[in-house]
Formats: C-alpha cells, structure tokens, sequence
C-alpha cells in the first residue's frame, strides 16, 4: 500500500476474543486499522463517535445482537450505507431471511467460510473500497442443518439408520431426520403421528392409521421411516413382566369410562394397583406418595400441566417410572417440546380405552426413547 | 486440519501457533462456562457457550468437533441439561487432546506445505 494512503479502518463486532484476535492480527498485517467490540452495545457506541470503513458483524452477541446493530445502521444511523459484512455461524433459513432483509454487503456463514476465505472477501471488499467504488450486497450461502449422526442428504440418513445397530446412534439419526423434516411436519398441523411416532417410537404404523387416514399426505420416505421406527415389544414386556417393579399405575384422566375400564383392566392383570386421579393438580401427591411405575396421563390443557410435568420429570431421572401422554392434537406442540426426549411415551387423544388398555400391556409395541 | 488457518495467516507457523494459543485458552473459558451452566441447569448459559465455541473450532478446522458442539448448541434447548454432561466432557477430552498434539500437528502441516 501506498504509505501516503490513509489505512482502511476496520470495526470488528464479535463475542468471542479468539475471533477478533484472528482477524485483527491479520488485517493489521496488511496495513488495515482494526478496531474490536465484543457485543452488540459496544459497536452502537463505537459507531455514534466514529464510522469505519467496514463493518465485519457477528450476529449471536449479548446484551444487543448483531441483527439489531444492522437494522440500527440501515434504519437509524448516519451511516445507512456502512458496508457491513456479515460473520455467523447461525444459518437456518428464516435466520438468513431476517438478515437478507438488512442488505448486509456479504454473508459468511463460518461452516462454509473457513478462515482464509473469510481474509480473503474482507480484503476484496477492502479493495473495492479503496477504489471508491460500493460494495454490493450478495446472496448468502445458506449451510445446512446440523447433522450430528450423519451428515449427509434425507436418502443417506435413512441409508444410515438401517445399516446402523446402535440405540444411541439410530436416536441421533431420528432427531436429525425429525428436525428436517420438522417443518413439513407443521404445516400438516400441530401433531401428527408422524411426529408422534418418531419422538416416542410408538407403534407407528398403528398410530398412523388409525389417527390420520390421509396417507397421501407422506412421501414414500416417511412412509419408510415410520417402518423404521416400528420396533419390538421386547422391552416393554419385559417391564411388564418384572411384576413388583411395575405394581401400580395412576390414570391422569377425568373421563369415568376410561378410569373405569381402566382400573378393571388393570385388576385382571396380577400384581398392578391402578390409582386414579381426575385433576392434574391432585396427582402430585399421589406421586409422591407411592412408588408408581407408570403414569398414564390423558393431558388436557397445556399450562396448568406444568408444575406436575416438573416433578414427573425429575422423578424420571432417577426413578424406573415411566409416563404414557394421551396428547391433544390443541397445544401438542407444546407439549411436544416440553416432553421432547424424555423416556415418554405418547399416543393421540382420540385412543380409546380398550386401545389404550393394549398399549399398556405391550400390543402397541411401545418403546423407550432412551434405552434404560 | 490446520491448513486454512496456515493459509489465513500467510504460512507462518508461529503465527498458527500464537492464534492456536488464543483459541485454546478462549476454548477452556467456554469450556467453564458449560460447565457452569450444567451445575446451575441453565439451558441458554450452555447452549451460548457451545454456539461460541462451535464457531472458534470450526475457524480452527476442527469440523467435527465443531458438529459435536453444534449438536450440543441444539439438543441444550430440547433436552434436560444434566443429560448433556457427558457431551461436554467429550469434547473437553477431544480438545484437550488436540491441544496436546498441536505442535505435531502443526509441525506435519507445515512440512507438508513446505515439501
């Protein structure tokens, strides 16, 4: 560089202290003032005394993130066309939306833009600059979702989940496929037995079919995955058949005729002692007061279910008791993400009580999410 | 696995070693950080600081690893945070282990862009 030229200023806005060493290390070698802040607040105040040639923004900071930073400058600032380029490792589809719509002058996600890449656009954009020419916003590379079993296209992973013996592993692949497949999931309405079949391997194809006859509705590799997640009822009948472990069930439910055919069912079943409660709120007690080693609750409305689901939960830790939700298809969701890998079981509200007698004792081939 | 850092900083290993140096003394805070957030339950805290140093592995090179803690970052807000203890101490293993080979490692990259 010409040493009469005034040095390009840059400001870096990044949480973590390695990052901003990195780059600035760099840049100052190649004769580029660095300026650095490590949240989002900093960079307003910096930005109100002092407007850099370049902005390198990292979006996921504390106190004020980088997004707010960049609807500050487009929006509000002096400085509305400040280029700025943008450095996350954030990179779902509705996160790059929200950025795209700030005009950031690049978008470097950091699994697609390893280091020498990322030096290697700032010193582009830099060298635009210094020719006194603007810099124009590009698309951004948009990575895809996280795959902690197998990385890899929908085909691969259930390539995988077949070749694959491992408990753990095949989880790991469902959660994948689940979050893929996730929003397709929601557009067909709240729960579904897909999701249900997937996050609770309750009998999937039973579950599917009786719950939701549009079958159309799924391409053959859902169809294929619901096979996939039909597992044995080994385990839950050997639960069954440890007898004194399983000796008392309480029935979450206000519906008499279930708590009725229920309760009999049970009674023919030797060594099981059905409790029955109508209110959410009175099951506490029950639990803590006795050893139950299944809960079977017909779930109502999600937020008065809160306080119990808690405890229920830390019992499951240490504890041999396992829950069966009867889910509504109104606040599953919810429900969905507050139960989401537990060792719980769901099955839809529409069961009926000589179904759900089945399920209990196995016929619904219900499986664990975790193995015990 | 050091490669694009070498490049990054114009081939020189001091360099690669100071940036190494910065990353694995930032990695360890981090590191606390999720340690403390198991202890304490707090979901966000954990799912923070594994987005944190997801992003410093995967500027280092160290993909994988780096999908381990992105993995992390995820399940943090699906599933109870004590179940997650094990996941941090893996990858605690992992780092502490690449941290212990990282001068032969850098020494084999280096002659391997030297040859």
């Amino acid at each position: 560089m010409n040493s009469k030229t005034k040095p390009l200023h840059v400001l870096m806005a990044d949480d973590d202290p390695f990052i901003t060493s990195l780059y600035r290390d760099i840049l100052i070698r190649s004769d580029v003032r660095v300026d650095t802040v490590q949240n989002g607040e900093e960079a307003l105040k910096f930005l109100q005394s002092t407007v850099p040639d370049l902005l390198v923004l990292d979006i996921n900071m504390p106190r004020i993130d980088g997004s707010a930073v960049l609807r500050y400058i487009r929006e509000q600032s002096s400085c509305p066309d400040l280029p700025v380029i943008v450095l996350s490792n954030v990179c779902s589809e509705e996160f790059v939306e929200r950025i795209n719509r700030l005009r950031p002058s690049r978008f470097l996600i950091k699994y697609d833009y390893p280091p020498n890449r990322v030096v290697q656009t700032i010193m582009e954009v830099l060298d635009t600059l210094r020719k006194g020419e603007t810099v124009p916003a590009t698309q951004p590379t948009i990575s895809p979702a996280p795959q902690p079993a197998a990385p890899g296209s929908m085909p691969d992973l259930l390539q995988h989940l077949e070749q694959t013996s491992s408990i753990e592993e095949q989880r790991s692949i469902l959660l994948e496929i689940y979050r893929i497949i996730q929003p397709a999931l929601r557009t067909l309405g709240g729960a579904n037995p897909l999701s249900m079949a997937f996050q609770f391997g309750c009998s999937a194809e039973q579950c599917f079919e009786q719950w939701y006859a549009r079958e159309s509705l799924l391409s053959p590799w859902a169809r294929r995955l619901l096979c996939t997640v039909e597992t044995s009822a080994e385990y839950w009948n050997q639960r069954i058949n440890e007898g004194a472990a399983m000796s008392a069930l309480l029935l979450i439910s206000n519906e008499e005729d279930e708590q009725r055919r229920l309760q009999r069912g049970m009674l023919e079943r030797p060594g099981w002692t059905p409790l029955v409660v109508a209110r959410e709120d009175s099951a506490l007690d029950i639990i803590e007061g006795n050893s139950i080693s299944l809960i079977v609750w017909r779930a109502k409305r999600f937020g008065a279910a809160r306080k119990i689901l808690k405890r229920i939960r830390e019992l499951e830790r240490v504890s041999q008791m396992k829950v069966l939700f009867l889910l509504p298809e109104q606040d599953a969701d919810q429900w969905l993400e507050e139960i989401y890998d537990t060792k719980a079981f769901a099955l839809p509200h529409e069961v009926s009580a000589p179904e759900l007698l089945a399920a209990v004792y196995g016929e619904w081939r219900l499986m664990p999410t975790h193995p015990v | 696995m050091y490669e694009f850092l070498f490049e990054a900083v114009g081939g020189d290993v001091n360099a690669v070693r100071a940036v190494l140096s910065t990353f694995f003394e930032s990695s360890r805070k981090q590191l606390e950080e999720m340690r403390s957030a198991l202890t304490t339950g707090d979901a966000q805290r954990l799912n923070y600081a594994a987005h944190q140093l997801a992003g410093g592995l995967v500027t280092c090179g160290m993909s994988d690893l780096s999908q381990q803690a992105r993995n992390l970052e995820q399940r943090a807000l699906h599933e109870p945070v004590a179940d997650l203890a094990g996941e941090v101490e893996h990858i605690a293993t992992t780092l502490q282990q690449a941290e212990m080979n990282c001068d032969a490692d850098l020494s084999r990259v280096d002659k391997n862009r030297k040859s």
